[in-house]
């Protein structure tokens, strides 16, 4: 594959965001809610940084959910005038695409190092599905398509979403891991935790992923000899979490030292834990939380907020040999649950997906999610506009278009967790054993 | 989570049970073969069940009587007591009077001072139009709105009712509204003698039908756009609830017409609608949708026939997306409105003014009542008579079935493609396990792929033997259809700053400029067409694919536009869902151009035509060369009309035609032309 369709790709991608720019688009989809949250507006953080400028705390109202250090930074961005302020938000697109090209080639050098030390225990008469160098070039071109020619991305970098840094951090995260740099990954997690919290469970698949690497380096043993139990690994795991927590109170007290006040943690952590807005979004907590007795409101903010962070736990004993595809899930999985999701994450989520693109042809439901995603990102803003503007259908129309894309993302997990798994277990068994002695084919169930 | 295989089909039974269809690879199975074995059988019963099942909702046994959600309105809970003092007639003398005066205006300045005699707050609105297109020659339109303010005694000026009405000079071809005028006037000075006003009631006439209130509309919320500059409005009044539109000719009526269609497909709520039906029947009079009145015995065939005519009508009306009225403009604003239309025959009973006035007194004083904004029946409704309604939930299954047709056929190609795909992979399977080659080392690996990108250099510079099949061959088509919508969009603008310079008219401008430009998308395929090795262009690509999702996302837009405006969802899919469900390449040239002719039939541009066609057999005509020439001429005026909607009122028709039904129908063109 030659280099030329992924630099038309790459233009064209940064093309029509700048095209896209001029037209009366970007308004508009400031306005989407599926875009713009409470947390990540741009007119907010342009409210916060107006108090700032009267020497007035941003936190001290209702509007403000920023962290102080992108307060910083936004606060920076804004000092240039608004069309340096467009080229910079396409230039931090331009940035994470980078990234993911590099995350997409370190991949494969991972993928392709793990094989070899895995492919021992391989069945014989697996080969299709075993992985080539082309294999992944290819990869790579898909990041670059998924990321630049995707509609979610493009929408939220119209939007000037602030979700940007967040979403780069992440990419840090993935960035780093795969380059083997410990201390740098858990600065960047610590980074996505002070940003919104919920990345704190990504230490669990750095911990395990540098667990692995730390005994690797040293006793050259593979995936299915090593413990996961034995005191090394547990020191291992306590160094990660702990470094990581360290390093957020370092960031949160760097905060409070450059605010002079601990008041921002109640408008920016609060915030996303309390759920206080109940703005509609593509997520699953404001409707529920407008039915709700407030007598039961913590109670049920405890369940939710669990949710968000409960699936690490089985999910990183079952993918305990699998640390990249573990963050990749739960990058994912908080995506979808957390409380003020918006289509910044889902363009994260989607750009990464090709990494995965050799269990592609185990999954099963790729033809109803995607007919899921379309429809629901094509009658969400119908039906909102329906009831806000119009003020003919109501809010359970706009609803279930929120709750049916959140399936089609929590489908697309599944089945992208189903086809790993699927493909690992064939990788080890083989095709021979599919096949009864009648010739006709068995089938492989989820248990 | 364990992957394990199971042996035991009892077993997986069980488990399949918990599992449900997308996790259950043999129930999925099941279904599949069953869409790919029977899908044509499956089309064509979806769609004619859903069509019949539709047509036949407007059968009185299966509709809904319509009933009123909103109980404080306590429709005709007071007497009606509206008995004029003043001297209609000589009212109606007066006003005429004042329209033949100054025959290319509207008498403003008497109405002002009818309304300021009357002691209401009075207040005219200057505001001037830009017409867009050049059809001004960049010149603004300047207008005058009157309004008077009658404050309510009860309440402080928070919520608002309006009156309204078009006023329309002598040397119009609208029908007069005379009647309009003067009962306005009546009933302004009867309401100002009344304690029980709890909101405030506005007595609106606007100059310019729709553009008039357009600019007072925007005045009174206070949006500025770039063709209406609405000036500023001296007076305000609350938040306006409801409005009720007049349009009422002189006193030869003979019974009342409501009209609901709003712009863009917006229906008011069917509260509103229903009010006003039974305060017309409350005062006996008689009351119809597009002049169709209610037919005594429903549940005879004839009954059917003629419930069904109404439906028709209504939804014709409907699909169009442009306002029937002045009420149309209201509901953008989340303000519900209808307008009553007087209509008039010289002969036989009269319906009075006074009697229109005790209707319009009593729908005033059940809307007094109001405590919220109108929010409890259906937004979403049909009527197949005046006090029938078919509901969302009643129309929308035979809808879903229609487009279920089209969806059917495309996961039946889906499934065809992917079964494709797989055996081809199969195959290469098949021929690699035959070359048995080992692969364990890494580095053995690296010397292959670089073989593999040497052969990977020379396939791209083969002649594309494989380009049949892929996303790669049918992405650049799609591509294409998206850019004619586009153009089309774009494109009036773009002509009428050019056509001054040709001093040709800007109906015609337009006409001619998107009939260039169709018919750039009627050679579309030809333009794309590849040249093979063989001298001739060949059009080749996977058009199975591109059906298939040509397919989807001809659901996509008919669901959505049925969101919106069912009407115009219905009448897109019941004709053109069974041309492309049909359509496809063959090779017999009979066939080809059987398919290349239905679908000309179908393309946009006869679509507007033959709705132009449709629209002008209401009127009158002579002969059938004449009706062309009639629906011609109102196809290019409706176009403009159109256009000019899209800038001055925000519309979405263009908009709808242009980005969705014009790529959809291009897709399935190009379909056509793709060589076997």
């Amino acid at each position: 594959m030659s280099s030329y369709p992924l630099i038309f790709c790459t233009v064209s991608g940064i093309i029509i965001r700048l095209a896209l720019f001029r037209t009366s688009l970007p308004d508009w989809i400031s306005l989407q809610p599926e875009v713009s949250t409470p947390l990540t507006s741009w007119e907010r953080a342009m409210e916060g940084i107006a108090l700032k400028e009267y020497m007035i705390s941003p936190y001290a109202g209702d509007l403000f959910h920023e962290t102080p250090l992108v307060l910083r930074i936004l606060g920076f961005m804004t000092s240039f005038s608004d069309n340096t302020i467009l080229l910079m938000f396409v230039g931090l697109d331009a940035l994470c695409l980078i990234l993911m090209v590099k995350i997409a080639n370190l991949y494969g050098g991972y993928l392709l190092k793990k094989q070899a030390k895995e492919v021992k225990r391989y069945a014989t008469d697996c080969d299709t599905l075993i992985i080539k160098t082309e294999d992944l070039r290819i990869i790579q071109f898909y990041v670059i398509v998924a990321f630049s020619l995707n509609p979610y991305s493009i929408a939220a970098c119209l939007a000037k979403s602030t979700a940007v840094f967040n979403n780069l951090s992440i990419l840090f995260i993935f960035y780093f891991m795969l380059k083997e740099n410990e201390y740098l990954c858990y600065l960047f997690i610590a980074m996505s935790a002070y940003l919104s919290i919920y990345p704190i469970t990504l230490c669990v698949p750095a911990a395990i992923f540098f667990m692995q690497s730390s005994k690797f380096r040293k006793n050259k043993i593979s995936d299915t000899e090593m413990s996961y139990t034995d005191s090394p690994a547990l020191f291992s795991y306590c160094r990660t979490v702990g470094l990581c927590v360290v390093m957020v109170a370092a960031l949160i007290g760097f905060s409070a030292f450059l605010e002079g006040s601990w008041s921002f943690i109640s408008s920016t952590y609060g915030f996303i834990l309390m759920v206080p807005d109940l703005t509609p979004n593509m997520g699953v907590f404001w409707y529920f939380f407008t039915e709700m007795f407030e007598h039961f409101r913590m109670f049920f903010i405890c369940v939710f907020q669990i949710n968000v962070v409960i699936y690490t736990v089985p999910l990183s004993v079952k993918l305990k040999e699998h640390p990249v595809f573990l963050m990749y899930i739960l990058v994912s999985l908080i995506c979808i649950f957390k409380s003020y999701p918006s289509y910044s994450d889902v363009g994260l989520m989607l750009s990464l997906l090709p990494l995965w693109r050799y269990a592609f042809e185990y999954m099963r439901n790729s033809f109803v999610v995607a007919c899921m995603y379309i429809c629901t990102t094509v009658f969400g803003p119908i039906l909102y506009h329906l009831w806000i503007y119009a003020g003919s259908a109501n809010a359970n129309f706009y609803f279930a278009t929120s709750l049916a894309f959140s399936t089609a993302q929590i489908f697309l997990i599944t089945d992208l967790l189903y086809a790993y798994l699927r493909r690992e277990f064939d990788l080890e068994n083989g095709f021979k054993h599919l096949i009864r002695e009648d010739g006709t084919k068995k089938q492989v169930i989820l248990d | 989570m364990v992957c394990k295989t199971c042996e035991n089909p009892a077993k997986t039974n069980k488990i399949n049970r918990n599992m449900g269809l997308l996790s259950d690879p043999k129930k999925r199975q099941k279904i599949l073969d069953v869409i790919s074995k029977y899908n044509n059988h499956l089309s064509v019963l979806c769609y004619i069940a859903g069509v019949t099942w539709f047509l036949a909702l407007a059968y009185q046994p299966l509709n809904a009587r319509t009933y009123f959600s909103e109980n404080a309105l306590l429709p005709g809970l007071v007497e009606n007591e509206f008995y004029p003092e003043l001297d209609m007639e000589a009212l109606v003398q007066e006003y005429n009077e004042q329209l033949q005066k100054e025959k290319k205006n509207v008498p403003r300045k008497w109405v002002a001072d009818q309304f300021t005699a009357l002691g209401l707050d009075t207040y005219i609105q200057n505001y001037t139009i830009l017409y867009p297109l050049q059809l001004t020659r960049g010149q603004s339109v300047p207008g005058q709105n009157v309004y008077g303010i009658l404050r309510a005694r009860r309440a402080s000026s928070t919520e608002s009712i309006v009156l309204s009405m078009p006023l329309r000079q002598k040397e119009s071809d609208m029908p007069s509204t005379t009647g309009s005028m003067v009962l306005m006037l009546a009933l302004a000075k009867y309401f100002r003698q009344k304690p029980y006003w709890a909101k405030d009631i506005i007595f609106l006439a606007t100059d310019h039908e729709q553009f008039g209130m357009q600019a007072w509309l925007n005045g009174y919320h206070e949006i500025s756009s770039e063709y209406i500059s609405p000036g500023d409005l001296m007076g305000r009044s609350g938040s306006i609830q409801a409005a009720l539109n007049l349009e009422i000719p002189d006193s030869n009526l003979k019974h009342l017409d409501i009209k609901i269609q709003g712009l863009n497909g917006q229906l008011p709520n069917l509260d509103l609608v229903n009010l006003v039906v039974r305060l017309c029947q409350r005062e006996r009079v008689e009351v119809s949708i597009h002049k169709q009145k209610d037919y005594y015995d429903a549940e005879s065939v004839d009954g059917y026939k003629h419930s069904l005519k109404t439906m028709m009508k209504m939804m014709w009306s409907h699909a169009s997306g442009i306002p029937t009225g002045n009420h149309g403009l209201f509901h953008r604003y989340h303000i519900e409105a209808v307008t009553i239309e007087g209509i008039t025959k010289r002969k036989g009973h009269h319906i009075s003014l006074a009697k229109t006035g005790r209707v319009i007194e009593g729908i005033f004083r059940s809307l007094n009542n109001l405590l919220e904004r109108f929010h409890q029946s259906f937004f979403f409704y049909i009527l197949p008579a005046t006090e029938r309604y078919i509901s969302i939930g009643l129309y929308m299954p035979p809808f879903g079935l229609i487009c279920a047709a089209g969806l059917i056929k495309a996961v039946a190609l889906w499934i065809a493609i992917s079964t494709r795909n797989s055996d081809d992979n199969s195959d290469s399977e098949s021929k690699t396990s035959d070359s048995k080659e080992e692969k364990e080392s890494e580095a053995k690996k690296e010397k292959e792929d670089a073989k593999q990108t040497d052969t990977d250099n020379e396939d791209e510079d083969a002649p594309e033997e494989a380009s049949r099949e892929g996303v790669s061959t049918v992405l650049p088509l799609i591509l294409f259809s998206f850019l004619m919508g586009v153009f089309c969009f774009t494109g009036p603008e773009f002509v009428t700053t050019m056509s001054p310079s040709f001093r040709i008219g800007v109906e015609d401008t337009v006409f001619f400029g998107l009939l260039a430009l169709f018919s750039a998308c009627l050679l579309l395929p030809r333009t794309v067409a590849k040249k093979s090795q063989s001298t001739d262009k060949r059009l080749i690509f996977d058009w199975e694919l591109l059906k298939s999702l040509g397919l989807i996302f001809q659901s996509l837009v008919l669901f959505s536009i049925a969101l919106m405006n069912i009407s115009l969802a219905f009448f897109l899919a019941v004709f053109i869902i069974p041309v492309t469900v049909i359509t496809h390449p063959c090779k017999n040239r009979i066939f080809r151009w059987m398919q290349k002719i239905l679908l000309l039939l179908l393309c946009p541009a006869v679509q507007i035509f033959i709705a132009s066609m449709i629209s002008t057999m209401e009127g009158k005509y002579k002969g059938s060369w004449d009706l062309i020439q009639k629906s011609f001429e109102n196809m290019k005026h409706g176009l403009v009309l159109t256009i000019l909607d899209r800038y001055l009122f925000g519309s979405w028709m263009y908009g709808v035609f242009c980005f969705a039904v014009l790529p959809t129908w291009l897709m399935f063109w190009t379909i056509v032309h793709c060589d076997l």
